[in-house]
């Protein structure tokens, strides 16, 4: 059996009138890579901060790595979503500070920081201040410090914000291999895409609630594909008036995407729009991440007519 | 605790091993400490001469006096005289520096160049001599009644007017009143039939030689203004080095927070660890600019001869009440850099914290003199004044503070350290997370109160 990583049992946190976190639990096996999301103020990084035990919950238990979240601080890299750096401080320096802070001795934080400048393409910047760097590098420092202490469990707030492709993918490739040697790895974003290329397992939350948590493929089976992809040949047309289909969108030279009625069957609907026109292509489209997450937020929205703001700083 | 280290480390470095904290802190005391000593005469400058006519009105003994003081006596040394004679009160070693080449010129340069003539004339003349002062042909008039000359004058009578031009300096009317009012009495005295000049020497008051006889044998020159600056520089030494420090503290925890860099110290230590680490790093700061202007003042007094003045019970308070004082502050400071985002938010909030500990400072010369006094006695137990009002007592030179009086202050003023560190830590944990507007007091206090 799988130890979990993360659990969180009925965790529940207020800021004074703010219910930032609603009696929210899950558990995160060891070894997952999950996608942490959610709309702006959901409460993410509140509960990040609470795994991170750098706040409390009202109510409610916290348990990362077996035991208190505080203990395992040492075990945990965490890449906030605000960039931060000591501006008149050395890289070096900066990296092998971050390194003794997570529990490395002197020799082994100077080792890592020359080994991780190095996998990261910044090794000829080791001297220069933090103020002296690009954006880009700076952001590559902060995920240098937040590995350096080869942690089990990593989180990380946004880490390709502000990434170029090639440094992007380079990053992407080294959680990658960190998650393929059997870490632990959650990402919060609000890049949907992303995620979905990266994890195995996503949770939603929104309003401090968790609305969804389920692996990829059980969210390509539960949400049902609603969309159907259709580009006629040269010189046809789809038929005004075809059953099962309540709304349709023209994508230019690409055809048409045309929306199912909730009760149609797809199968149903393609066949008859094969037989009613010549086409080039007709597919059904799979809900992506972008469709799950805005339409369960809408729904949300539409249900208890709030929006979903936690106040600037409330978290 | 292992992450105590490294953060009171950096703290230290970088604040302590800067450019900016060695000149300021180690080499300008290195160089000023010589310089106060040699202020006296740095500070004597060659003045204007006095050049011009007086005239006296309604008394010609009194011009003809003048006329012969003015030009018998030298009396242009006058400020002279009176640095020397202040000389002669300071310790040896000020005596010895005093006796420079370059401060003895300065002292001669300090002298008065004068070329004074004096006239004399009838009352119906005042008129027109104050015109003259107008149209700068005088100097000053000084018209006068023959009963000021009374050998027993009333108060009303022992009184005159002087009238001088406009923009004379001080230093010259200063001058003038000397040269009349000495005239004045020096014509009484003669009008009585007695010798001035024995008169005078009678009436010198002597001079004093104080000496302390010190507990193991021997005396030395006792100095009563060491003795009065001993308590007040022992509470500006303590002053300087926690709010030096707590400065540090407040802007580093700003920076930190407006960088963004605490939350990736979040991550690796709690609040209380990040708070702990940059207050022990500060404290060794303080402890340098302590030991610094400490040792200096302490290298003035062995160099005089004084040093007995600090006896060692005496240093072992200072460290006591400094290390109260430095984590007050510090805390306070930690706790309100961690609630704002710049320094401008920070002073409106720290503003009614310095109002009260400006007080002992306000305070200085009625507790010194009255150690045991009730007003002494009252502040030194209020917690936030608790280290520099007790700093003040028991370096005073009255009666010794009461032993069980300087107890309860520590067993208080550390149990308030205690509170206000936990108090400040509370805030902090909050504070460091929060962004945007300044909180109020008020929402400080409910920030202790979070769970």
């Amino acid at each position: 059996m799988t130890s979990s990583a993360i659990r969180l049992e009925h965790v529940d946190k207020r800021f004074g009138s703010v219910h930032a976190v609603r009696d929210i639990s899950f558990d995160v096996p060891q070894g997952t890579l999950l996608g942490f999301l959610g709309p702006n103020g959901a409460g993410k990084s509140t509960t990040i901060r609470m795994i991170m035990s750098i706040i409390y919950p009202d109510h409610g238990s916290i348990s990362v790595l077996g035991g208190s979240a505080l203990s395992a601080k040492n075990s945990i890299g965490y890449l906030p979503e605000e960039r931060g750096l000591y501006r008149k401080m050395r890289v070096g320096e900066f990296l092998r500070y971050i390194g003794r802070l997570k529990g490395l001795s002197q020799h082994d934080a100077r080792a890592a920081a020359t080994k991780w400048l190095a996998r990261m393409e910044l090794d000829a910047v080791e001297r220069k201040r933090c103020e002296e760097l690009s954006k880009g590098m700076q952001q590559k420092i902060q995920f240098i410090a937040s590995i350096i202490h080869d942690p089990d469990l990593l989180i990380f707030d946004e880490p390709f914000s502000g990434l170029d492709p090639v440094n992007a993918e380079l990053m992407n490739s080294i959680i990658r291999e960190m998650h393929a040697q059997g870490r632990t790895v959650i990402f919060s974003t609000h890049v949907m895409h992303q995620a979905e290329q990266l994890c195995e397992r996503i949770m939603l939350i929104d309003r401090g609630q968790l609305i969804l948590d389920d692996t990829m493929s059980g969210i390509h089976e539960t949400f049902d594909p609603r969309t159907i992809e259709v580009e006629p040949s040269n010189g046809s047309s789809l038929p005004g008036d075809i059953e099962g289909i309540v709304g349709r969108t023209s994508s230019g030279d690409r055809g048409w995407e045309l929306q199912l009625a909730d009760e149609a069957d797809p199968h149903r609907v393609m066949n008859q729009i094969v037989q009613a026109c010549p086409v080039r292509s007709i597919r059904l489209r799979r809900p992506s991440l972008d469709d799950v997450f805005v339409m369960l937020v809408r729904d949300r929205v539409h249900e208890t007519g709030q929006t979903n703001m936690i106040p600037e700083g409330a978290s | 605790m292992n992450r105590i280290g490294p953060i009171t480390w950096r703290e230290f470095k970088y604040t302590a091993l800067t450019k900016a904290f060695i000149i300021g802190s180690i080499v300008v005391p290195i160089f000023i400490f010589p310089l106060m000593i040699l202020l006296p005469g740095l500070f004597a400058q060659k003045s204007d001469p006095l050049m011009g006519t007086l005239m006296i009105i309604g008394s010609e003994p009194v011009a003809v006096q003048a006329e012969r003081l003015a030009h018998e006596v030298d009396r242009a040394g006058g400020s002279a005289l009176q640095l020397q004679q202040a000389m002669a009160d300071m310790p040896d070693a000020i005596q010895q520096a005093a006796t420079d080449p370059m401060l003895g010129s300065a002292m001669t340069q300090n002298k008065l160049e004068y070329d004074l003539k004096i006239e004399s004339a009838g009352i119906e003349a005042v008129d027109e001599s104050k015109q003259r002062v107008r149209d700068q042909d005088l100097i000053g008039v000084a018209v006068m009644n023959e009963d000021v000359l009374d050998s027993q004058p009333t108060s009303k009578e022992n009184r005159f007017e002087l009238f001088v031009r406009p923009g004379l300096s001080p230093r010259h009317l200063d001058f003038i009143d000397d040269l009349l009012t000495d005239s004045v009495v020096e014509v009484r005295v003669k009008d009585s039939g007695m010798d001035y000049a024995r008169v005078r020497s009678m009436m010198a008051r002597p001079s004093i030689v104080t000496k302390r006889l010190q507990e193991g044998g021997g005396e030395v020159r006792e100095y009563e203004w060491a003795k009065r600056l001993i308590p007040i520089a022992f509470m500006i030494l303590v002053w300087i080095a926690t709010f030096t420090s707590g400065n540090y503290l407040l802007t580093s925890t700003i920076e930190e927070k407006s960088n963004k860099v605490m939350e990736v110290l979040l991550s690796a230590a709690s609040p209380m660890e990040i708070m702990s680490g940059k207050i022990i790093g500060q404290a060794f700061v303080s402890l340098i600019t302590l030991v610094m202007y400490g040792g200096l003042g302490i290298i003035a007094l062995v160099a005089m001869s004084q040093a007995d003045l600090i006896p060692p019970r005496m240093i072992i308070y200072l460290l006591l009440f400094f290390i109260m004082a430095y984590f007050m502050i510090a805390s306070i400071m930690a706790s309100v850099g961690s609630a704002v985002s710049d320094l401008h938010d920070a002073q409106s909030l720290i503003g009614p914290a310095m109002i009260v500990l400006i007080l002992p400072m306000i305070l200085w010369m009625p507790i010194s003199e009255s150690p045991n006094g009730t007003l002494a006695v009252v502040t030194s137990y209020i917690p936030p004044l608790i280290p520099f009002v007790m700093i003040l007592r028991v370096t005073a030179s009255g009666d010794p503070v009461p032993f069980w009086q300087i107890a309860i202050a520590l067993i208080e003023g550390f149990a308030a350290v205690l509170a206000m560190m936990w108090m400040c830590s509370r805030i902090f944990r909050v504070g460091v997370l929060m962004q945007g507007k300044a909180p109020s007091p008020l929402q400080l206090i409910k920030w202790i109160r979070y769970r």
